[in-house]
Parts: C-alpha cells; sequence; structure tokens
C-alpha cells in the first residue's frame, strides 16, 4: 500500500468513527465500514475506485443516511401522533431502496417532501377553527347576554348576525380561494378537528369544543 | 394584476442568480434545459397570479422549486464532473475544493453572520494550502469537526438566544422557558460530540419536539388572557357609564348628536352586566376559572409586572369593588360611581407607567437590534 492509499484509509477511518457507538445510524456506521473496508483491502487505489463502482458504494453510503435519519423522523412522528407529518418518512423508506443513483436518491426525497408540504399545508386549515375562537366567543357572548328587551335585537340577535355574515364572506371571498390554490378539490372536514395533531392545540374541553364546532360551521356558512 | 415586483424579485431572486451562475458557467444539456423551462415558468406566474399567496401556492404546488432544484443539482453535478474529468487527480481535487470554499465566502458577503460563517472555512482552506495531500485535508477537515462547523452550528445557538432575548424583552415567560430548553438541549447534544459540534439532524427533532410541547400551553397563556383583558374592559366601561363625564367620553360620544351619545351610555349600562356574566361563563367552561382567579393568575401577574396592563392601581381596586354589583338588571352603588368621577376629573385611571419599556427592557432592545433601532421606534419615550 503507497503512502496516498494509507493516507485516505485513515480518511475513511475517521468516516467511520463519526458513526461509531451512535445508535441513530446503524445504517451509515455499516455503509462506512464496507468503504473503509474496500479501501483497507484493495491493494491499490485503481482497485478501491473499481470496488466503490461495482458495488455501488458511495450510493448505498448516501442511501444509508437517508435510511438512518428517516427512520429517526419516522418514529419521532410517530410518537407525536404527526399523521401527516409521517407521510415523508413513510414514503422515503418506501422507495429509498429501489434509486440507482444519488442524483435519483436527491430527486426522489426533494419529489416526496415537496409532495407532503403540500399535505402538510392542505392539513393545517383544519386549525382555521383555533383562529377563529375569540369570534366564536364573542357570537355566544352576545346571542347569550341577558339583556332588557329593549336591547334584544341588537345585542342577541343583530350584532351577532353581522359577525356571522362578515365571517361567511370572509370564508368564501378569500379563505376558500386560497385553501383551493393548494387544492382545487378542498373542502373543510371538520371532523379532522379531532385528530390528536389538531385537537391538542385547542386547550378546551372537549364539550366545549363540540359546541363551537356546531358554532364554526354556522359561522362559515359550511 | 402581477404579484407586487418587489415580493416576486424576493422569491424568484435566489433561482435567478443560481440560473445566472449556470449560464455563465456555459452549462447545457437536458437538465439545464429543465432549469430554463422552470425558470420561465416561473417568471411568467408571477406576472399571471393576482395575489403572492397564489403565486406562492402555485410555485409549491407545480413543484417548481423541486423541479428547478433537481435539475439544478444534475447540472451542477455534471459540471462538476467534467472539471474533474482530467488526469489531474488529487491535486486538481484540492485546487476546486478551495475554490469553492473562496468562492463560498465571497457569496457569504452582505450575511450578518458573516464573520461567524466564513471562519470555518478560512480554516479549511488554510489547511488545504497548507501542503498536505488532498486524503490528509478530508480527514483533518472530518477530525476537526470543520465539515460540521460549516453545517453553521454556531449561528443557530446564536438565533436562538436572540429569540429567547426577543420573548424576555416581549415578556412572554413560556416563550423563554421554551428557548431555554431548546437550548439547553443543544448545548446538552453538542456536548456529547468530539467537537463540540451539534448533528444538526438529531438536534432538529429534539427542537421540534420541546416546540411541539409548549404549543397548546402558550395558546392557552393567549386564551386566558384575551378572555380576562375584556372581562376586565366591560366592568370598568360599564362602572364609567354612570359618571357624570361619561356623555363627554370618546367611549360613548356620537357624531350624531347628544341623542346617540345617550343612547350608548344607555346601551352600556343595561348590556355590559349581561355580556360580562356570558363572558365568565365562557372562562368557567374553558378553564373552570372565575372573575376572583384573575389577579392571581400567572398571566395577569406576567401583564402587571411587564407594565402591560393600561388601567392605574387605584383604577384596578375600583373594578374589582365594582364587579359584585355588575349583574343584569342592577346599577353600581353612588359611591362607586363618585370614586370613578374622581379618578377621571385626576385623570388617574390609567397607569402612568403603561406599556413603558423599563432600563432592562431597553437593554435587550438595544442588543437585539441596535440603538438606532429603539431611538428609531422609542426614542421619544
Amino acid at each position: 500500500m503507497d503512502q496516498r492509499q494509507q493516507e485516505y484509509v485513515e480518511y475513511y477511518q475517521s468516516r467511520l468513527k463519526k458513526f461509531e457507538n451512535n445508535p441513530l445510524y446503524a445504517n451509515s456506521y455499516q455503509s462506512e465500514k464496507a468503504l473503509y473496508e474496500a479501501i483497507a483491502n484493495s491493494t491499490d487505489l485503481e482497485e478501491f475506485g473499481q470496488k466503490v463502482e461495482s458495488e455501488n458504494l458511495a450510493v448505498k453510503n448516501a442511501i444509508a443516511l437517508v435510511k438512518d435519519q428517516e427512520t429517526a423522523r419516522k418514529k419521532f412522528y410517530e410518537e407525536l401522533k404527526e399523521e401527516i407529518k409521517l407521510h415523508a418518512p413513510l414514503r422515503i423508506l418506501d422507495a429509498v431502496d429501489s434509486v440507482k443513483t444519488d442524483l435519483e436518491l436527491i430527486k426522489m426525497v426533494n419529489d416526496i417532501e415537496s409532495e407532503v408540504n403540500i399535505e402538510i399545508i392542505v392539513d393545517l386549515f383544519t386549525q382555521e377553527i383555533y383562529n377563529d375562537l375569540m369570534m366564536l366567543e364573542e357570537i355566544e357572548v352576545y346571542q347569550s347576554a341577558e339583556v332588557p328587551d329593549e336591547w334584544k335585537k341588537e345585542i342577541n340577535h343583530e350584532r351577532p348576525q353581522e359577525m356571522i355574515n362578515d365571517g361567511i364572506k370572509d370564508w368564501n371571498e378569500s379563505f376558500v380561494p386560497n385553501a383551493r390554490n393548494w387544492d382545487p378539490n378542498w373542502q373543510y372536514n371538520a371532523s379532522l378537528i379531532w385528530e390528536e395533531r389538531h385537537r391538542r392545540i385547542i386547550p378546551i374541553p372537549d364539550e366545549i369544543l363540540k359546541k363551537r364546532i356546531t358554532q364554526f360551521k354556522t359561522y362559515r356558512g359550511i | 394584476m402581477p404579484v407586487d415586483k418587489a415580493m416576486a424579485d424576493s422569491i424568484l431572486g435566489t433561482f435567478r442568480k443560481m440560473f445566472q451562475e449556470l449560464e455563465d458557467k456555459g452549462a447545457e444539456g437536458e437538465s439545464f434545459q429543465v432549469m430554463r423551462e422552470t425558470m420561465d415558468r416561473m417568471e411568467k406566474l408571477a406576472l399571471e397570479t393576482n395575489d403572492v399567496s397564489e403565486f406562492t401556492a402555485k410555485l409549491t404546488t407545480e413543484n417548481l422549486f423541486m423541479d428547478f432544484s433537481n435539475a439544478y443539482t444534475e447540472t451542477m453535478t455534471a459540471l462538476v464532473k467534467g472539471e474533474y474529468s482530467g488526469d489531474g487527480g488529487d491535486e486538481l481535487l484540492m485546487e476546486k475544493t478551495i475554490e469553492a470554499y473562496e468562492h463560498a465566502i465571497e457569496n457569504l458577503k452582505g450575511n450578518p453572520h458573516y464573520e461567524k460563517l466564513k471562519a470555518p472555512l478560512e480554516e479549511l482552506i488554510e489547511v488545504g494550502k497548507s501542503g498536505v495531500s488532498y486524503p490528509v485535508f478530508l480527514r483533518i477537515a472530518e477530525e476537526q469537526g470543520l465539515n460540521q462547523t460549516l453545517q453553521g452550528d454556531m449561528v443557530v445557538r446564536d438565533a436562538i438566544l436572540s429569540e429567547k432575548l426577543f420573548c424576555e424583552f416581549m415578556h412572554l415567560p413560556l416563550e423563554v422557558e421554551k428557548h431555554e430548553k431548546i437550548l439547553k438541549m443543544h448545548d446538552q447534544l453538542a456536548s456529547q460530540t468530539p467537537f463540540n459540534v451539534v448533528d444538526s439532524f438529531q438536534f432538529g427533532l429534539e427542537r421540534q419536539k420541546i416546540e411541539w410541547k409548549y404549543t397548546p400551553l402558550i395558546n392557552r397563556w393567549h386564551i386566558i388572557s384575551r378572555l380576562w383583558e375584556k372581562m376586565i374592559e366591560n366592568v370598568y366601561d360599564w362602572l364609567d357609564s354612570f359618571g357624570s363625564f361619561a356623555p363627554r367620553d370618546e367611549r360613548w360620544m356620537s357624531r350624531r348628536g347628544i341623542t346617540y351619545t345617550m343612547h350608548n351610555i344607555k346601551r352600556t349600562q343595561e348590556c355590559n352586566p349581561g355580556i360580562l356574566k356570558a363572558r365568565e361563563k365562557v372562562f368557567m367552561e374553558y378553564f373552570q376559572m372565575s372573575w376572583d382567579d384573575i389577579f392571581d393568575h400567572e398571566t395577569f401577574l406576567t401583564a402587571y409586572d411587564a407594565k402591560q396592563i393600561w388601567y392605574s392601581d387605584q383604577t384596578l381596586e375600583l373594578i374589582k369593588k365594582a364587579h359584585p354589583y355588575c349583574k343584569p338588571f342592577t346599577k353600581p352603588e353612588p359611591d362607586l360611581i363618585r370614586e370613578a368621577e374622581e379618578i377621571y376629573a385626576t385623570q388617574s385611571y390609567k397607569r402612568p407607567d403603561a406599556f413603558q419599556y423599563s432600563e432592562e427592557d431597553k437593554e435587550k432592545f438595544i442588543a437585539l437590534f441596535g440603538e438606532d433601532k429603539w431611538n428609531e421606534y422609542f426614542g421619544r419615550q
């Protein structure tokens, strides 16, 4: 082994050490090990180059890193019950073994991330009910306020109705067109509110949330 | 009507620059053609879409960002392979690597973190020019953590510190606590690595988890605050509406004349108690909290300490005394009305230092944005 090859052996050894004893990078450790062994067991750099090419070691190394990180992301989103964000690691892990080149790998990951980002944006429209909570409270407060008869029409009926009219107008003229820029078939699906990722950000009891959902449908004309 | 030019420029600027750089290098081939077509489509959308949200949605849903990025990677790879295909071997690789780092330093000019970001690049250039071979250069970069430093970890840590300081300035205790935990996690992960440089992927997950945990707590804090703000205001307005000064106060004065002004006053007098009662019901249903819980609650105490409560102490005490009378179909005691009139006459309803920043706040702001910004925004204070 000449000096240059020995220097490369030491370089690959330093890369291997980076992943040693780190459970997060189990696949990367193995693929780095394969690279290290390939160079350490080659008679010269040319043979090493041939091994890298014939066994596709560089691409396998990139795949291993993607696998490690996506496996960690999968576990992470499962724990957090982030169902939509979970789509990206699931789809990447599903496709990662079928790629043959580094460019294919980059394209596959980018395309899936982009696709899932749109799903995440669309899913976040569900949380509009949280943004509307204050208006829903105001509507309820005015509708139910105990006031003398002469004020009932204005306070209990006209004022909340104005708020509802504004809410429906804004929904139809602004919110829905924006949502349909992201998904042309988008419809508000109130049942998603009860899924953990949305439910957990609305810190009020279930019974009250049920009431707010009914109100929300009226407020937005859904 | 096209998207505002400045907005379109800020969104497309980076892509235009990337395209131009490759065109200047004489890039060609199928992938470069994809870059050109994607760039053209993005420029066309900037002219055809009506607003920035529609524009961004189209760019994303048509996958233009990713198509451009993928084609860029492919074009760059082809260019690099072409440059490296000669017989120069390791020497050429070293030369090109140093060139790339020098180019990166040039591109960083104007970046607010220029000094910090260029330091590891300069260190790498220094190693590269020290006469070591290419594999030794690569090993040193690996062993000394220089490759990881290139990911900009020190800037990430600075950004967390700045965000924490900003939350302190804004008196947001949960956000401050959240950033403290993020910082602690960052330093803990960094301490487990040989060069005290955090694994950005691992840290990203841990950071998300902390943010995820705090979101419902922060939401709860904001809802509680906005509910008591309105409840206090209901009682304050209700009591004042009985004062002799009410017809002259802007809360009730109507441009249409005294009849309308008196109608407004009557509305507050007769409706605010019922509105308050309904608000108290919401407060109880949401958080099992009542009026009496407000003034000892951490949300109120924090706002009070931060001088974010508009009312003077005297007014707050009067509001608390008036609250038991603020019930549907009732009126306040004459003594309370008299006290409200005295406060109004002496203009002592407002806390003298309400919404004023303390010296400590000022120091935090200056640390974040500089003295010029402080003078620009708050110079008259």
